[in-house]
């Protein structure tokens, strides 16, 4: 698997605005449900490809990065693109990487229950210890709310986290 | 120029994306040590006048940084 390839948004980087702590951003998602006003990736939308990475080659690049000790999966939307999502995240802990993973989802967790796929995903997440959701989408014209797991704000009040495994 | 605390975290921040993104990481770390150290409630880094003196800094790291 470790040679698979996958597409992500950008390359994988160094970022301080998703947790309190130096953290390793993988845009995973390339594609979204959602179509928020004033999105964040919306430099990304009309794009047509995306780089390429092998799982390998991503994990290589956590490793050499000291500073961070946190992965972040974000996107686009992850969920959206469960199938490399899954079998990422699978390969971190495969390579023993027991790091923090944290998810931002635009999905509420309202949302699971009512969709197979999503649940699943869900479901298999949970076989993996150290994972944190953070849920909602954003929502332009709300007011930013400050997060005391992740220490840090998120841009809209509908935002919230939940500690999935420890 | 004259700045605060918080004006320093903030360009101590820019330059540690900076030097991840040359993949400088010790001096990274270093940097993000020195911003655990200026971030305790009684920290002080002062010069000669009494004051937070950094050569050039912001606050503004990125104004997209609070939407995803």
């Amino acid at each position: 698997m470790e040679n698979k390839k996958i597409q992500l948004l950008e390359k994988p980087t160094t970022v301080l605005n998703y947790y309190k702590e130096p953290s390793f951003l993988i845009p995973i998602g390339i594609s979204c449900s959602w179509k928020c006003e004033n999105c964040i990736n919306k430099e990304h939308m009309f794009e047509y490809s995306y780089p390429e990475f092998t799982i390998k080659e991503i994990i290589s690049q956590y490793y050499e990065n000291i500073l961070a000790n946190t992965i972040i999966m974000a996107g686009f939307e992850p969920f959206d693109n469960y199938v490399n999502f899954m079998n990422l995240v699978e390969a971190i802990r495969v390579s023993g990487i027991n790091d923090m993973i944290i998810i931002y989802t635009g999905y509420d967790i309202i949302d699971f229950r009512s969709n197979f796929l999503l649940l699943n995903t869900f479901q298999e997440l949970t076989h993996f210890d150290n994972i944190i959701i953070k849920f909602g989408r954003y929502i332009e014209g709300l007011e930013k709310v400050w997060n005391e797991e992740l220490g840090i704000w998120l841009a809209s009040e509908n935002q919230y986290t939940v500690r999935i495994t420890r | 120029m004259i700045i605060n605390k918080e004006n320093a975290i903030g360009g101590l921040n820019i330059a540690i994306l900076y030097l991840a993104d040359k993949k400088h990481y010790t001096d990274a770390v270093y940097i993000r040590d020195l911003i655990k150290l200026l971030q305790r409630e009684d920290s002080e880094i002062k010069n000669n006048d009494g004051q937070i003196n950094v050569a050039s800094g912001t606050s503004n790291i990125n104004a997209k940084m609070y939407r995803f």
